[in-house]
């Protein structure tokens, strides 16, 4: 006899047979056995999940006399005949090849006379997916009226493409892919029945190439059996499935973590010269790199979809390699597998992508910018130029910065003790923040403020005045705008009593937006300070923000728009935190506290 | 107008009326109609005095023919017409040309010893069409279309215990949300699980979960709560089933996007003091959606939700320009996703 691939010797013959489809082949077999049977049933799932064997079988156990527990017994002629393939009540047929209206029509006039030999007939129609419009239309006026003791089994990979008619007038059973675990169970029976040597880890590569489907997977281990005289081994399974083995992955990986690009190049060329296609490499290079990607996440999943291919090293990789570095080469191969498509050459670009992928680090990275963004951000060299440049703003800032100092020097002709509130840490002035002030609204209005913008509140402050009520202007009345941005104003109160009245004033609020929206077109924020506090907030902003305000004061030089007087469009912040940001001052300050710190600039 | 029971208790008492109209898309229910009108009819005098006419390939006029014919040795006559689409403002591709002027005929006088049975499968017909305002006057209306969902709940109970079963309620609610509450589909699936469960008598959850067909609404929506209960593992395997399924991943992509963006709406919306029903009609989305999205906001701050919505942008915009997996990407963006928010 000739030689039967394994997936054909090995059908399942018995429901219990079928893997990982439980549930279905129960409900099946509780139909027959309470011979409550549709007349039509749909099986639909991925290739090799057991659909066409399920129909055959049901076939078989329907017409058999001898059912036991809803399993066809295989023994009696019935069932021998279909198994044959003889029985002419039991018809097969693929909708690939015969697709047309008049091979349904066929059908449909035949399925009229009465079953011959056995007690059903039934029609198996594989692949029904295929069939055309007409054909469909022909079916489903079949499956309306069927006739008596007839069955029609419909099994397709695609069910989105059968009509709704047809899916409405069947049965529907979704056939789930199998778990690699189920096959593997199944492949180590099937050898152990043959006697077949195997290697564990060759099934389980096995398994996992199947893809949920049991036939793929008998396809491959028969090959992988035929390489090695029955006996399976990893190697052939490597072969066979055309994977790159892992120990050779995880090797470069290594090499590349480390920046061993010599090494690297050396593994490369092993692979090459063992006949690996350079396009699979990169897939599963890509693969490998996302399981690392997973198995940082959650360890848990890795193990189940991989069977246990985790080894220490791979452990070990992950732990290594930070998430950043995997990013940037599933980008570079990415890039590489682009260039594959359409390359004669591509061992060159599997060097040239050694080259890189080891050379990753090379340009400043912020290693420590682990959970940032995780895009690989284009590197910033430092040349000798922009060093120039940055030192010249610098110094540009700086002089802006003192005339600054000088101009602002009226408004802080209070003299009061200089403290330095910091709302992050604990020891929080107490004294003087007692009327909660609005410190997160107060600084992203002075993050914006210019003198143009407070120039124009000044001006529409009278007006503002006159639209309001005679309470809410005595109120108001001792009140002045210090600071102001596009989105905000900021205003001061001679006396903290007033503040704190006008703090708690909702309809105030109300009346002062509402008027300037009338007045300038523009609602913008409105915040309380106390005139007595107002220095001491500014300046521990400036201290708080030096850095970002020397960007962006160095920013706003750069892009000075000509027409503007810069002086205008400087952040409306006076700096005499000069002294405050030498570092003896701030270690001072870190040492006593800033409340008890006293600074006078000589 | 009547509803579904009292109809079904007027045919079982064998009383009728000379016009019916069955309006709304309900597969399960029009068919039971159906089925209780054919019982009225005699055994013996179903082949001669039943006429069912598709309007979307015969004409009106060779049913209004059937329904003045004296009924054929018996009593009454039953005449059904499926799918008067001129009820309605939609255009058909028929090409069949309808004489409505017969049909109103008809209406002004119909026959007595016959029975019209009209089944719109519609949601709402053209109330301002002449011929839709004639059949309402004279027909009995029967709304199946809009049903709650403990009305099917408990149609589907009721068939359950019928058959001598009962189900558990957690089961039940796997398989509304399942079937996204079509009941037609529910009904269709039923044989299976009695099946199953044929020795317990009890449909449970796990044989919902393995014999239920899900419908791919379903799917998108399960995957877009498994993203965001952060639960990696299952996001991927639902991904993949659709992916499967020849599920367009630019779609899947897009309903994602669109759920972060509804998020990040209401999250905004509601920090201006928008309350749910204010959101609901300044969004034009389903006030239950806003009510979801509430819950979930709180579970994700600003930036988290930002960045998220960020990179389905860009992944979308790599599934266009670039030939990247799409699994590859949407993984990457899962990833990045958990790693922001874990």
């Amino acid at each position: 006899m000739s030689y039967q691939a394994l997936y054909r010797v090995w059908r399942p013959q018995r429901f219990d047979e079928i893997v990982g489809q439980s549930i279905i082949t129960r409900t099946l077999k509780n139909a027959l056995i309470t011979k409550q049977t549709s007349h039509a049933y749909l099986f639909t799932g991925p290739r090799g999940t057991g659909k066409t064997s399920a129909a055959k079988i049901f076939a078989k156990a329907v017409n058999c006399h001898y059912l036991k527990d809803g399993e066809p017994c295989n023994q009696c002629e019935t069932c021998k005949a279909i198994n044959e393939g003889s029985l002419n009540d039991v018809i097969e047929i693929d909708a690939a090849s015969n697709n047309g209206v008049e091979e349904i029509r066929d059908i449909r006039d035949k399925a009229k006379y009465a079953p011959t030999q056995a007690d059903y007939k039934v029609y198996i129609i594989d692949e029904v997916h295929m069939l055309s419009t007409g054909a469909f239309n022909a079916l489903l006026k079949t499956l309306e009226e069927p006739p008596a003791n007839v069955i029609f089994i419909l099994a397709t990979t695609e069910p989105h493409k059968i009509p709704a008619t047809i899916i409405s007038r069947t049965q529907k059973f979704d056939f789930k892919r199998i778990k690699p675990q189920d096959i593997l169970e199944r492949m180590e029976y099937i050898l152990d029945q043959k006697k077949v040597e195997y290697d564990d880890k060759a099934l389980k590569l096995i398994a996992k190439a199947a893809e949920g489907g049991m036939r793929d997977a008998l396809s491959i281990l028969d090959q992988a059996m035929s390489y090695g005289d029955n006996k399976i081994t990893y190697e052939n399974a490597l072969l066979v499935t055309g994977s790159v083995t892992n120990e050779l992955l995880t090797t470069y990986i290594e090499q590349v973590v480390n920046k061993d690009t010599k090494s690297a190049l050396i593994t490369i060329q092993k692979i090459l010269d063992e006949g690996k296609d350079a396009s699979r490499f990169i897939e599963d290079l890509t693969s490998y790199c996302q399981d690392i990607l997973l198995y940082q996440q959650d360890p848990g999943i890795v193990e189940e979809m991989e069977l246990g291919i985790i080894d220490d090293k791979f452990k070990k990789l992950s732990g290594q390699i930070s998430d950043q570095e995997i990013y940037q080469i599933i980008n570079e191969l990415n890039d590489i597998s682009n260039s594959l498509r359409y390359t004669a050459h591509p061992d060159v670009y599997l060097e040239v992508l050694t080259v890189k992928i080891t050379h990753l680090d090379d340009a400043p990275k912020p290693k420590a910018a682990g959970t940032a963004a995780p895009q690989p951000a284009p590197q910033t060299t430092v040349t000798p130029q922009v060093t120039t440049e940055i030192q010249q703003l610098t110094q540009e800032v700086a002089k802006l910065k003192s005339e600054l100092d000088t101009l602002k020097q009226a408004p802080t002709t209070e003299t009061t003790t200089i403290s330095t509130p910091e709302p992050a840490k604990p020891s929080v002035d107490a004294h003087t923040m007692d009327n909660h002030i609005e410190l997160a609204k107060i600084y992203p209005i002075l993050g914006k403020a210019t003198r143009k913008q407070l120039n124009q509140f000044k001006e529409v402050w009278p007006d503002l005045m006159k639209a309001l009520s005679v309470t809410q202007r005595a109120v108001m009345h001792v009140s002045s705008p210090v600071a102001a941005s596009a989105g905000g104003v900021i205003v001061a109160f001679e006396y903290p009593f007033l503040y704190q009245k006008a703090q708690g004033d909702t309809d105030l609020k109300d009346a002062l937006e509402n008027n300037l929206d009338r007045i300038v077109g523009k609602a913008p924020q409105i915040v309380f300070v106390p005139e007595n506090q107002w220095p001491d907030i500014r300046k521990e902003y400036l201290t708080n923000h030096k850095d970002k305000l020397k960007k962006a004061v160095s920013k706003n030089t750069e892009n000075a728009d000509p027409k503007v007087d810069s002086a205008d469009d400087e952040p409306d912040n006076p700096t005499e935190g000069d002294p405050e940001s030498q570092p003896v001052v701030k270690k001072a300050a870190e040492i006593f506290g800033t409340d008890i710190l006293d600074i006078k600039d000589d | 107008m009547m509803n579904y029971s009292q109809l079904m208790q007027q045919l079982n008492k064998g009383t009728t009326n000379p016009v019916y109209l069955i309006l709304g898309d309900q597969e399960y229910l029009s068919q039971q109609i159906k089925d209780a009108f054919v019982q009225i009819i005699p055994d013996s005098e179903r082949s001669m005095n039943i006429g069912n006419y598709d309007m979307e390939d015969t004409t009106i006029s060779a049913a209004v023919e059937d329904a003045i014919s004296v009924p054929f040795f018996g009593e009454r006559r039953l005449v059904m017409v499926n799918r008067p689409y001129f009820l309605t403002g939609m255009r058909t591709k028929s090409k069949v040309e309808q004489n409505i002027d017969d049909f109103l005929e008809y209406l002004k006088h119909p026959e007595e010893s016959t029975i019209m049975v009209i089944f719109a499968p519609y949601d709402k017909l053209d109330s301002r069409k002449k011929v839709t305002k004639a059949l309402k006057k004279v027909a009995t209306t029967i709304e199946i279309g809009k049903l709650r969902e403990n009305e099917i709940k408990k149609l589907v109970t009721d068939k359950i215990n019928s058959a001598g079963f009962q189900i558990n309620p957690d089961a039940l609610d796997r398989m509304v949300e399942l079937t996204g509450g079509k009941l037609t589909s529910m009904m269709s699936d039923l044989p299976k699980l009695l099946l199953y469960n044929n020795d317990t008598k009890v449909i449970d959850l796990e044989s919902v979960n393995g014999l239920v067909s899900r419908s791919m609404e379903q799917n998108v929506f399960d995957l877009v709560n498994s993203v965001l209960q952060k639960n990696p593992k299952q996001s991927m395997d639902i991904y993949h089933q659709l992916i499967l399924e020849n599920d367009e991943p630019i779609r899947i992509n897009a309903v994602l996007i669109q759920q972060f963006r509804l998020l990040l709406q209401v999250m905004i919306l509601q920090k201006h003091g928008y309350s749910q029903g204010n959101l609901a009609s300044t969004l034009k989305v389903h006030p239950y959606r806003v009510k979801l999205a509430m819950q979930t906001v709180r579970k994700f701050s600003y930036g988290q939700l930002r960045d998220a919505y960020i990179g389905l942008v860009d992944t979308e915009r790599q599934m266009k320009s670039t030939r990247r997996p799409p699994e590859l990407l949407f993984e990457l963006f899962v990833l990045k996703f958990m790693k922001s928010v874990g």
